[in-house]
């Protein structure tokens, strides 16, 4: 039998606590028996093979000419298996008090025989939320779930009010993370920041506006309007890991508030509606597939449908908001003064002191976050504080830079940026990640990331190429983009020397030295690595050689050394490399079968295996590598020059040139991947000739008596 | 908690020593003159470049009154180098504040030039612990996360904080403490008070604790320059290096009494069970015990989502049956108690079984100690045989295969006992006869272990097929025959297999098959990998015996170009490869023997070649030269 639904004085209550100052259709938990009708309906072919799916997920947005906004979502989710079930124990509602809050309006269960239950939303716990890498004070609300079956449905209605920094963790899946070898994140700093949808993170501020009374919200709601006051903007993506049959956002705004908006990466309906005092807009899709994850595809906002949308008038505005906001952190004191000076003593050039005080941030401020109360998230800790610290996330390690750079004398200003995905012209903020600029005297900007290059030797990860930034300075920057980075830029240069003994056993010497990302993969195995376990892990990578490889000599250059590349000798002896075969002698090419299908080396070995691709392929970086090798064989032997590859795609060639003079054989290879971003189109081609290269460094060598 | 927590900070902070004598902690190992005399005294960066880190001091002081642990931890660590400040930054620290306070006293970082500065209130954050955020009962665990500020080399961390009960706990007071960590640590102390205490020095780890001395009535151990622990090895951390344990459960009856009662209690208040086994039962009627056995477990699977937050793994005192179905969330200990619940409805007698984690149990009984719970169904096996429920990893299996040879506890007729049944050597043979020239060959053989292989072969016949079809291309199975299954295999096998193509040049690579379910270079531990060499501990932690027999009908006209003989041996292991070839025939025989369970530093890197030398590929390779004209 159907209980009864939730006591009407309840709801009433939930309402007021949490409905704006003005009229709104708030939406409401469905009749039940419209609801058993809905859910009778056969799951859209979408949800195939699914555990779950969204029937609806409808989010209307109001917002006041504060711009502080309501958000009030309403979702419908149908269990089709038993781990739909399993993963709908519980509900969970993440807000950070300093900025938002959260209400839980109502929650039904819709069985699958039309009976329903109500959950009680009073029963969530109110707890303080997991933290990872940023503890800021982020709370939330768990309610328990009745248990579920197949065919049952969730329906939750709730309400958001102000703004939420969300963070990037391991817990998002980034589709870019995870995959060793060519996530930068999997080596540097983690948790960068990103913006959520709908979350008003860095807005700006409209001073002209800053005291209309229409603008004045009530006292205890002022900690809820968005940094930037009287504007709106979200970025909303229509596309996530659940099936839907119905994806709805619907957003109302003050007629003096125009939006901008524009519609990426695919459809999404649209509709704009007037009301006396109001705009309406609504933005729409149906039958939406679930996000079919690709290894290595670009973050989901640059492949999903989504609608891009900002009151803000153009980027130049959220410019100088940026700016006017962060301003005041970055004032010196006498201790930083000090360190600046003990940093940049003896040092003559302003590359020089720029680059000393660029490591120095990046080695010493460590990425952590504690908050620092009022306006964290969007403001940045002021100078003396990070440098207390010695820790912060990205915008406070960009704010010790700034600081120390001034203190140095060279004009700075912190900047926004988006790491590993687009940001498009619609000037709504669509940042994760904070970076500096430094304007030379010929008005030129130099950009510089303390956050991404610790244990690196750019000022600037040439993981960061082609990425889009908007500077915060007086005058106001348009949005502009870093110059892609070629391949020579993160050169990897091997040089090999072996020698193959009587009995088979091969003794040879690696030199390996890097440049950019390549120079980062080398510096970081003697900088981040346990003293007592550098030895054994650099042994561990020559083991792709043979697992009987033994090192037997290891120079390093110094890796605080950011004057120069990182340089690498390794000298290794293999038993049974060689096999002697009657009148001919069958071993392989150990460059080649160091570089060839290892992505610790090769980011072309990053490629995923598939012939067919939907999505584009992000690899972060692209990359030449060279191999210059001399193979000298034993006495009576002689060497056999084996054909050549010459390989060459669009985004990047293979190709391999033998010599053979008596007993030596040489080798001069070239492998290059030439781009960040391969399009599908090109993903099969090249994964193609990396086979052939992987193919070739497993195919033996022979010499002859 | 956070109130008297940074209440007790801020006071503190202003008179440590005063605070302490007046603090129901207890008494300061180390007090701030102390502190700042070792933080003076430590070796230097330019002394000591060798280190990233060291600890300088570590103190842990653990007592016990009426029933009420509390456990006090003072740390002084030096960071000399700048990679670990991530790893030292953050200090994450776990409580229940249903019944347990944990108050911090001191956090300070010392700067190079011997100033400090202490952590700021905003450093403090208490949080939910990851893994626990959607299960609404166990909220109340929080996690304490401090960060030291200030870091860079040269800079001393000083960390004093006292956990202590408000009421006794559920269970007995116990707790494991391995005085070995990541870092070398030049003066240790520990101090049991009023709680008995054991060390465990595994037979073969490289460290051995000493006995601790008795001070007027408290177990007293000073130790110093303890070396970082070794890096990964095979088994588990217990097996490596010493620890002690501290317990006040008289014995292990007693605490896994108290367990069982708890378990029996959570058992019978099954809720909705019930009528989910009459659904289970009226979906597919179950032709056996064990499939029944198998669809609850499946049900315990997908009904409830597995809580792994280690400290809570047997969950002193676990929610009911009913409960975990409800919230869809259990801890391993929970989902025993689901599956318990489950068999007294149907009226089948259950026994709980509690393994151990490591090669030996302490004397003392810790819960530490003890891997996941287990189930045992009395009478339920093919052949009336006891089956054994593991509900933490879902799986079903026969009672010979129970621990894999490590100690458990069971209950008998005198109360909870521990049994060790020592498992006999691995065992894996294989004779194989490969008839190149008519293209045809035959093998059977035998695995005794190792059991991380044998345990997940659900299908035998297939496994065998598989393996068979993998000898070369076109390689096709005639007949197969399994003899014995279960904890070993036995195995006979027919098939056709052609002289696989020449490759460049005319040769043709043999590559002679390994026994079926095993890949031989995966026996090899952890710890062996090259990135990994410099593990000195236990290695294998089973002892085994490979023999492989291969004879071959090679083609006429193409010559044979393998090498010859092979053969070493190190400490406790033995390695040779004898190839004998004469009238169209080939002859291998290969046998690998370790016993060796833990190697010392100077006979590692002689062992570690061997290991490699028998399971490199090569071994097993025969190459055949091109075809006569």
């Amino acid at each position: 039998m159907p209980r009864p639904a939730l006591a009407p004085a309840v709801l009433l209550a939930a309402l007021a606590a949490a409905a704006p100052a003005i009229a709104l259709d708030v939406p409401e938990l469905l009749d039940p028996a419209a609801a058993a009708a809905l859910l009778a309906e056969a799951a859209p072919d979408c949800a195939a093979g699914a555990d779950r799916f969204l029937v609806f997920d409808r989010t209307v947005v109001d917002v006041e000419p504060s711009g502080l906004n309501h958000r009030y979502e309403h979702r419908l989710t149908k269990v089709l298996e038993p781990a739909g079930a399993l993963a709908l124990r519980s509900l969970r509602f993440d807000y950070d008090p300093a900025s938002n809050m959260v209400a839980i309006r109502g929650v039904r269960v819709h069985r699958a025989d039309s009976t329903w239950v109500d959950v009680d939303p009073a029963l969530a716990r109110d707890v303080t939320a997991p933290c990872g890498g940023i503890c800021w004070g982020g709370r939330m609300k768990v309610l328990a779930l009745p248990p579920l079956e197949v065919g049952d449905a969730v329906e939750v209605l709730s309400t958001t009010k102000g703004f939420l920094i969300a963070y990037l963790d391991d817990e998002t899946g980034s589709p870019a993370s995870g995959a060793g070898g060519g996530d930068p994140r999997a080596t540097g700093p983690a948790g960068a920041l990103v913006p959520r949808p709908a979350a008003s993170w860095w807005s700006s501020v409209e001073a002209a506006a800053r005291d209309s009374v229409a603008m004045r919200p009530a006292a205890d709601e002022e900690r809820y309007v968005p940094p930037m006051r009287g504007h709106f903007y979200d970025v909303v993506l229509f596309q996530d890991d659940l099936p839907a049959r119905e994806r709805r956002y619907t957003l109302r705004l003050p007629r003096g508030r125009p939006l901008q908006y524009s519609v990426y990466n695919g459809e999404v309906a649209s509709s704009l509606t007037f009301e006396p005092e109001h705009f309406v807009y609504g933005f729409w899709r149906e039958d939406v597939p679930a996000l079919a994850h690709e290894p290595r595809m670009p973050d989901a906002s640059d492949v999903v449908p989504k609608v891009v949308m900002a009151t803000v008038a153009d980027w130049e505005e959220k410019s100088r908001w940026f700016y006017e906001t962060n301003e005041w952190v970055f004032a010196s004191n006498p201790e930083i003064d000090a360190k600046v000076a003990e940093i940049t003593a003896g040092l003559r050039s302003d590359d020089e002191k720029i680059a000393a005080l660029t490591h120095w941030v990046a080695q010493n401020i460590r990425y952590f976050g504690i908050t620092m109360g009022k306006g964290e998230g969007y403001t940045i800790h002021p100078g003396w504080m990070n440098f207390r610290d010695r820790c912060g996330v990205c915008k406070d390690i960009a704010g010790m830079l700034v600081t120390m750079l001034r203190a140095a004398g060279f004009e700075t200003y912190a900047a926004m940026t988006m790491a590993g995905a687009r940001v498009e012209r619609i000037p709504a903020d669509q940042f994760n990640h904070c970076v500096v600029a430094l304007r030379r005297e010929n008005g030129e900007y130099l950009m510089l990331d303390p956050t991404w290059v610790p244990g690196m030797r750019d000022l600037w990860s040439k993981y960061e190429g082609e990425q889009n930034y908007v500077i915060g300075s007086p005058e106001g920057e348009d949005l502009t983009s870093i110059r892609p980075f070629a391949p020579e830029e993160n050169l990897l240069a091997v040089e090999s020397e072996a020698r193959i003994l009587a009995n088979g056993t091969l003794e040879g010497t690696l030199r390996l030295e890097g440049r950019g990302v390549a120079d980062s993969r080398l510096r970081r195995a003697a900088g981040e690595t346990e003293k007592r376990d550098v030895r054994n892990a650099l042994e561990g990578w020559l083991g792709v050689l043979s697992e009987r490889v033994e090192l037997t000599e290891l120079l390093f250059s110094d890796h605080e050394d950011f004057d120069r590349d990182t340089s690498l000798r390794l000298s290794y002896r293999i038993p049974g490399w060689a096999e002697a075969l009657g009148d001919a002698l069958r071993f392989r090419s150990p460059g080649l079968a160091l570089v060839a299908d290892n992505a610790r080396f090769n980011r072309l070995a990053l490629l995923p295996e598939g012939e067919e691709r939907e999505r584009d392929c992000f690899l972060w970086a692209g990359q030449l590598v060279t191999v210059d090798e001399t193979i000298q064989l034993p006495r009576g032997w002689e060497a056999a020059a084996p054909e050549d590859l010459d390989e060459s795609r669009e985004l990047g060639h293979a190709r391999l040139t033998w010599k053979a003079q008596g007993r030596k054989l040489s080798l001069a290879a070239s492998i290059s991947v030439d781009r960040r971003l391969i399009p599908a189109a090109q993903v099969p081609g090249l994964r193609a000739m990396a086979d052939t290269l992987g193919e070739r460094a497993e195919s033996p060598l022979f010499a002859e008596k | 908690m956070m109130k008297i927590r940074l209440t007790v900070l801020c006071l503190l902070l202003a008179a440590l020593a005063a605070s302490a004598a007046s603090a129901p902690f207890a008494r300061l190992a180390v007090n701030e003159r102390a502190v700042r005399e070792r933080v003076e005294a430590a070796p230097t960066l330019d002394e000591r470049p060798d280190l990233d880190v060291l600890v300088l001091y570590e103190g842990h002081t653990l007592s016990l009154r009426g029933g009420r642990a509390q456990h006090r931890v003072q740390r002084l660590v030096k960071l000399y180098a700048q990679w670990p400040q991530d790893q030292l930054g953050e200090l994450r620290l776990h409580y229940d504040e249903g019944f347990q306070t944990l108050t911090v006293i001191a956090s300070r970082t010392w700067h190079p030039d011997g100033s400090f500065i202490d952590s700021p209130v905003n450093a403090y954050n208490v949080v939910t612990p990851r893994g626990l955020d959607r299960s609404v009962d166990h909220l109340g665990i929080r996690e304490l996360v401090l960060t030291r500020i200030a870091l860079e080399p040269g800079a001393t961390i000083w960390l004093d904080y006292v956990l202590e009960d408000r009421a006794p706990g559920p269970l007995p007071f116990q707790a494991r403490l391995f005085p070995q960590g990541d870092w070398p640590v030049a003066e240790m102390e520990i101090v049991a008070d009023g709680v008995a205490a054991e060390v465990v020095n595994p037979p073969d780890g490289l460290l051995v604790l000493p006995e601790p001395a008795r001070e007027g009535g408290r177990l007293v151990w000073r130790l110093t320059d303890l070396p970082a622990r070794p890096g990964e090895a095979a088994g588990r951390l217990g097996d490596q290096i010493p620890w002690i344990v501290f317990s006040a459960a008289g014995d292990w009856d007693e605490l896994a009494g108290a367990l069982d009662d708890r378990l029996a209690a959570a058992a019978e208040d099954a809720g909705e069970l019930a009528a989910r086994l009459d659904a289970l039962d009226a979906e597919t009627p179950f032709v056996s015990d064990r499939e029944a056995l198998q669809a609850w477990l499946d049900l315990a699977g997908e009904r409830t989502a597995l809580l792994r937050f280690d400290p809570w793994r047997f969950t002193p005192a676990p929610r009911t049956a009913a409960r975990a179905l409800e919230t869809a969330t259990a801890t391993p200990m929970e989902r025993c108690a689901l599956l318990a619940a489950c068999c007294n409805l149907r009226g089948l007698e259950w026994q709980l079984i509690l393994p151990s984690a490591t090669a030996a149990l302490p004397e003392l009984p810790v819960l530490a100690a003890l891997d996941d719970p287990l189930l045992q169904v009395s009478g339920v096996s093919a052949n009336g045989g006891d089956l054994i429920l593991d509900p933490a990893a879902g799986s079903l299996r026969g009672a010979e295969r129970l621990v894999n040879g490590r100690p458990y506890l069971i209950f008998d007729d005198l109360g909870f006992r521990q049994r060790v049944e020592p498992r006999p050597a691995d065992r894996i043979t294989l004779r194989a006869h490969w008839d190149l020239v008519a293209g045809t060959a035959k093998a059977e053989g035998s695995l005794a272990g190792p059991l991380a292989a044998t345990r997940d072969i659900t299908d035998p016949e297939a496994a065998v097929r598989r393996w068979a079809e993998g000898w070369c291309d076109s390689a096709e199975v005639t007949d197969v025959a399994i003899f014995a299954a279960g904890d070993g295999l036995d195995f006979r096998v027919e098939l056709a297999a052609p002289l696989p193509e020449a490759g460049e040049r005319g040769y043709v690579d043999l590559s002679l098959p390994g026994p079926p379910a095993v890949d031989l270079s995966g026996l090899r531990p952890a710890g062996m990998r090259p990135e990994r060499s410099h593990c000195r501990a236990v290695l294998f932690r089973d002892a085994a015996e490979i023999h492989l027999d291969w004879t071959l009908r090679l083609p006429e006209g193409r010559s044979l170009l393998t090498a010859g003989d092979a053969g070493e041996g190190a400490d406790g292991a033995r390695f040779t490869l004898a190839r004998e070839a004469g009238d169209g025939r080939l002859e291998v025989d290969y046998r690998l023997e370790w016993d060796a369970r833990a190697v010392a530093p100077g006979a590692y890197p002689e062992f570690r070649r061997l290991v490699l030398t028998a399971f490199d590929p090569a071994a097993r390779r025969v190459v055949l030269g091109p075809a006569a004209e």
